[in-house]
C-alpha cells in the first residue's frame, strides 16, 4: 500500500496519510485484511512524527475502516469492500447522469477535471 | 560492465582459501585425534551410530587407520568448495554464502569426529553403552555457529558502484511534487516455503525415532523452522530504497538503497522458484512464487527481484524517487 504526504500541502499531514489509505481501499490496491505498516516505521519512512501517523491512523478506526488491535497492528477491515462499492456507484451514477444529459466522455471526464481544481 | 568486473574482484582470492581451507583441514582432524588418543582407543573406530546400536554390528567396525582414510573425502568436498567459489566469481554474496557454508560444514564435521573419538576414550573392546543422543545433535548446532564464524570472516562484499542515470521515459513513474514523501509497504508470503518448511518440522521426530538420527533432526527441525520464519516477509519502498524485512526472524532485513539502482521493471513471473528469500547465480531477492515480480537493476551486481501483489505501483514509486533525486538533486523534497 501507498502513502504519500507533502508537507507544502495546506491539509493535515494525519489527514494526508488517512486519504492515501482511503485513496488504496477505493482503487483496490488495498485490501480487506490488508496490514498497515507499523506507525513508527511509516513515521520514519515519512519523516513526520510518530504521532501524526498515529493520529491518521485513528481517523480510519474511527471511520471503522481499520481495526487496531494491540500487538497486531493496524488491519483493513471488511468496511472497506462498501467504501470501494460506494465509490464505485457515485462514479456510474455521475457518469449515468452525464450520459443523460449527452455529454460525451471528454466533456464528462472535463467536468471531473474542474470539479478536482475547485477547493 | 567493466566496472563490474572490477567491483566484483574485490576479495575474491580471499573468499577462495576461506571456502577451501577449513574443508581441507578437516581431512587431518581423524589423523590428528587418532595421533593424539591412539594408545587410549579401543581395537576398532566405534565411532559411528550404526557402529554402536548392538555388538552384532561391532565387526563392521573400520580400523582406526581406515576411519582416517575414509576423512580424506573432505579434500574433494574442498576441491568442490573451491570450483563453485571460482564458478560463481561474478557474485561476492554468493561467494560469501559459500564461505559460510564451507565454515558450517567443516565445523559439523570436524566436531563429529571429535565427539566420536573421545566418547570410546579409555573404552576396551566394544563399548557397551550405545552413543549419548547429544553427540549427533552437538555437531550441527555448533556448526551453525561455525557457519556464522565465516559469515563474520567472509567480511562484507564490495560496494557497488552508484547509478547516475535516470529510469527509461517508458517504464511506470509517479510523478513526484518537489516536497512529496511517499512510502508503500506490503505484507508477502511464500505458500511454498511455509508447507515445506512445516513437512521439514514434522519429519524432524519422525527422524528421531525411524533411524536414531539426532543429528538429523537437530538438521531437520533447524531448516524447517527456518523456512517456516522466513516465508513471511514485509516489503518496504521509501526516500532510501527498497527494504526487505523479515518480522518473525527479528532484525534479518536486506536492503537495496537507490545509489545501486538504474530502474526498475515489472515481470509477470520471477525468473526463480519462490522459495521466499532467493540467492543464486540469476538474481537475489525475496520470491513467494506467485504473481509478478518487481525487478531492480541494479548497477553491478545481479538483478534484486522482490515479488509483490500491486507490482505498479512499487516499480512507479521507485522510479519516480529515482528520476527527481537524478534530475533535481531532491530525495524527500525537503
Amino acid at each position: 500500500m501507498l502513502i504519500a504526504i507533502d508537507p507544502s500541502s495546506p491539509v493535515q499531514l494525519a489527514d494526508q496519510v488517512a486519504q492515501s489509505v482511503r485513496a488504496g481501499i477505493a482503487d483496490g490496491s488495498i485490501q480487506p485484511g490488508d496490514r498497515l505498516p507499523p506507525a513508527r516505521e511509516a513515521a520514519a519512512a515519512l519523516g513526520v512524527g510518530l504521532h501524526t501517523v498515529l493520529r491518521g491512523y485513528q481517523q480510519l478506526r474511527d471511520e471503522g475502516l481499520v481495526e487496531l488491535r494491540r500487538g497486531r497492528g493496524a488491519i483493513i477491515t471488511d468496511a472497506g469492500n462498501s467504501l470501494r462499492a460506494r465509490t464505485d456507484q457515485l462514479a456510474r451514477d455521475f457518469t449515468a447522469a452525464c450520459r443523460h444529459l449527452g455529454l460525451t466522455a471528454d466533456q464528462t471526464l472535463d467536468l471531473v477535471r474542474n470539479a478536482l481544481q475547485r477547493p | 560492465m567493466v566496472r563490474f568486473r572490477e567491483w566484483a574482484g574485490g576479495g575474491r582470492l580471499r573468499w577462495l582459501v576461506l571456502a577451501v581451507a577449513p574443508m581441507a583441514c578437516v581431512a587431518a582432524v581423524p589423523w590428528l585425534l587418532v595421533a593424539v588418543y591412539g594408545d587410549r582407543l579401543p581395537d576398532h573406530a566405534y565411532v559411528q551410530g550404526w557402529s554402536r546400536v548392538g555388538s552384532g554390528y561391532a565387526y563392521l567396525a573400520p580400523t582406526w587407520s581406515s576411519w582416517s582414510a575414509e576423512w580424506l573425502y573432505c579434500l574433494l568436498w574442498a576441491a568442490v568448495f573451491g570450483a563453485v567459489v571460482w564458478r560463481v566469481r561474478q557474485w561476492p554474496h554468493l561467494q560469501r554464502v559459500l564461505v559460510a557454508g564451507s565454515w558450517g560444514a567443516s565445523t559439523t564435521a570436524a566436531l563429529s569426529a571429535a565427539v566420536g573419538v573421545l566418547s570410546v576414550l579409555d573404552v576396551h573392546g566394544y563399548p557397551s553403552q550405545p552413543m549419548a543422543w547429544w553427540y549427533d545433535a552437538l555437531p550441527p548446532v555448533v556448526g551453525l555457529c561455525g557457519g556464522a564464524v565465516g559469515w563474520l570472516l567472509a567480511g562484507p562484499a564490495p560496494t557497488l558502484p552508484e547509478a547516475a542515470e535516470a529510469p527509461a521515459p517508458d517504464l511506470p513513474a509517479r510523478r513526484l511534487g518537489r516536497t512529496e514523501r511517499a512510502m508503500f509497504s506490503q505484507v508477502v508470503w511464500s505458500v511454498k516455503a511455509r508447507v515445506v518448511g512445516l513437512v521439514l518440522v514434522l519429519c524432524a521426530p519422525l527422524a528421531l525415532l525411524g533411524m536414531s538420527a539426532s543429528g538429523a533432526a537437530v538438521m531437520l527441525l533447524a531448516l524447517g523452522l527456518f523456512m517456516v520464519l522466513q516465508a513471511t516477509a514485509r516489503i518496504q519502498i521509501d526516500s532510501t530504497g527498497v527494504l526487505v524485512t523479515l518480522p518473525l526472524l527479528g532484525r534479518a532485513r536486506r536492503r537495496v538503497p537507490y545509489e545501486h539502482v538504474r530502474q526498475a521493471e515489472i515481470a509477470e513471473h520471477a525468473p526463480v522458484a519462490g522459495w521466499g528469500l532467493t540467492e543464486n547465480k540469476r538474481c537475489r531477492g525475496y520470491v513467494t512464487g506467485r504473481g509478478p515480480v518487481v525487478i531492480l537493476r541494479l548497477t553491478g551486481d545481479r538483478p534484486f527481484i522482490v515479488s509483490l501483489r500491486d507490482p505498479v505501483a512499487a516499480v512507479a514509486l521507485i522510479n519516480g524517487q529515482l528520476a527527481r533525486e537524478r534530475t533535481t538533486g531532491t530525495t524527500t523534497g525537503a
